[in-house]
């Protein structure tokens, strides 16, 4: 028992910030992902006995979290839908935004994805997964996690042109 | 492109990640996790407990009013009572009618760890009608701005310049200095009673809508025997304490709001951040008073520009990247540009 109990810590002091990071990166908080790597990690704690064994416990535990987590982006999403519905003036567009130059804006694009894709895309482009291991972790198959990252990037694709030339309107 | 997006992408969300601020103390989970004993006295985090704390409290005053109504002796449901009442009457006044025009001339001063910053600090004027289409206008020392139907205009006096925008295009333009705004949405952030939506803070329109819903948010505690600058007042302080609005307790006029930026609910935390706005008139005036001047007829030496879209998305993107501190600074970054 004390063996398991030091693998564990190893292994969460090993993998505890980049759990937490991705999930930040999913559900966009970061104190909503400190908890949902306690979750997640409390899940995993129980059956430490069997995921210890297994050939790669980092692939479970993550797919525990990602499924977590886009459990919890959902919930948001539907709290936010809920919440800016009674905005008024919402009139704010994105569309047609140009230059985005910065990493910074690059993440604000990011933001604005829906959790699933964005999920893929933390997982392909922060991760470094394949597409098999990014499909495994989202519990879905690799021609939908093809799908995501092409809608994906497609958005940010949008967003992400490069700067227009100044015209005669001067600098505000 | 692809290929230039994916590299940033990954240069992006390396940064991103690194500067999340990851509360260190969770670096002790793995003993916690993984001893049951000790699971449940760490699972929640502090957040989390004192709403926690605050429902049990709520929970056994409730059994505890029951219990002494039912044996028929005096109650704590008077005081509780009179604490709705004063929340109601608070976000009554605060709202004012829908018909009116909600006039507010305040004073609004910033700072962070007791150092007072600049940043979100002034004085300002504005008149809003309370109902479609949300006209208004705003004053403060360097800025003017007027809405009118879909058209903005804004005049800065250290430019010279009057910018036209045309809201039904792009990114809904803000105002460039309204530290009262600024505030506002400080609170309904860190206060929990909603975030604000990262595509619109709020708008002059949306104004006394959203300081309401702040008071009547649950749990507020209610202080009827309060006392600002030495004076008698009644204090609404948000669950986490994160904002408290200090208002007359003959009128529920609005007196002071002091908001402290604690990052519930908000990616990045701006600890240590106090805006303190003094409500110096908080009033509903007839739809007659609001008088829209024509900046281009009152200013006629600026030049006058088209709103630049440009110059509003950068905002935008640094505003709806999440964190109070960058709004802020990126409305800094406005003011000084």
């Amino acid at each position: 028992m004390e063996h398991a109990d030091a693998d564990f810590d190893e292994f969460v002091r090993s993998n505890l910030r980049g759990l937490v990071q991705t999930a930040c990166m999913i559900v966009w908080d970061v104190k909503e992902a400190e908890d949902l790597v306690q979750e997640c990690l409390l899940k995993v704690a129980r059956r430490w006995a069997r995921v210890g064994a297994m050939e790669d416990p980092l692939a479970y535990t993550r797919r525990v979290l990602v499924h977590l987590a886009l459990r919890q982006s959902g919930r948001h999403a539907r709290r936010r839908a809920e919440l800016e519905a009674t905005v008024v003036d919402a009139g704010a567009e994105s569309a047609g935004l140009v230059g985005l130059e910065t990493r910074e804006e690059l993440i604000a694009a990011l933001g604005e994805l829906p959790p699933r894709q964005r999920a893929v895309i933390v997982l392909r482009y922060f991760l470094d997964l394949t597409e098999p291991e990014t499909a495994r972790a989202l519990g879905c198959s690799t021609g939908t996690v093809k799908s995501n990252a092409s809608k994906g990037l497609a958005h940010l694709r949008e967003v992400f042109v490069p700067t227009l030339p100044q015209t005669e309107v001067p600098e505000r | 492109m692809n290929d230039t997006l994916e590299q940033r992408l990954r240069v992006a969300l390396s940064d991103h990640a690194e500067n999340l601020p990851i509360n260190p103390a969770i670096e002790r989970l793995s003993k916690v996790a993984y001893h049951p004993a000790s699971r449940r006295a760490h699972l929640i985090n502090p957040a989390r407990w004192q709403v926690f704390g605050v429902a049990s409290a709520g929970l056994v005053a409730a059994l505890i009013a029951a219990l002494v109504l039912t044996l028929g002796g005096t109650s704590t449901a008077p005081d509780t009572a009179s604490a709705a009442q004063v929340i109601a009457r608070t976000a009554a006044f605060v709202t004012g009618t829908s018909d009116g025009v909600l006039h507010v001339y305040s004073t609004t001063t910033a700072a962070i760890n007791g150092r007072r910053v600049s940043g979100t600090a002034g004085t300002v004027d504005r008149w809003s009608q309370e109902k479609r289409p949300f006209d208004y206008r705003v004053s403060s020392p360097a800025v003017q701005e007027v809405k009118v139907g879909n058209t903005l205009i804004a005049y800065r006096a250290d430019w010279n310049q009057i910018s036209v925008g045309n809201l039904r295009h792009g990114p809904e333009p803000v105002q460039v200095v309204d530290p009262l705004n600024i505030a506002i949405a400080e609170i309904d952030e860190v206060h929990g009673a909603g975030h604000v939506s990262t595509r619109a803070p709020v708008s002059p329109a949306s104004f006394a809508r959203t300081l309401a819903k702040i008071i009547k948010a649950p749990n507020v505690t209610v202080n009827q025997h309060a006392s600002l600058h030495g004076a008698a007042a009644i204090a609404i302080t948000s669950r986490n304490r994160a904002a408290t609005l200090y208002a007359d307790p003959g009128t529920y006029r609005p007196l002071e709001l002091v908001a402290h930026a604690v990052g519930v609910g908000d990616r990045v935390s701006a600890h240590g951040y106090t805006s303190t706005t003094v409500f110096h008139t908080y009033e509903t005036l007839p739809q007659s008073s609001l008088k829209l001047p024509d900046l281009v007829l009152e200013f006629p030496q600026a030049r006058v520009a088209p709103w630049e879209r440009k110059y509003w998305k950068q905002y935008w993107s640094r505003a709806s990247s999440g964190s109070a501190q960058t709004r802020r600074q990126a409305l800094a970054d406005l003011g000084n540009k």
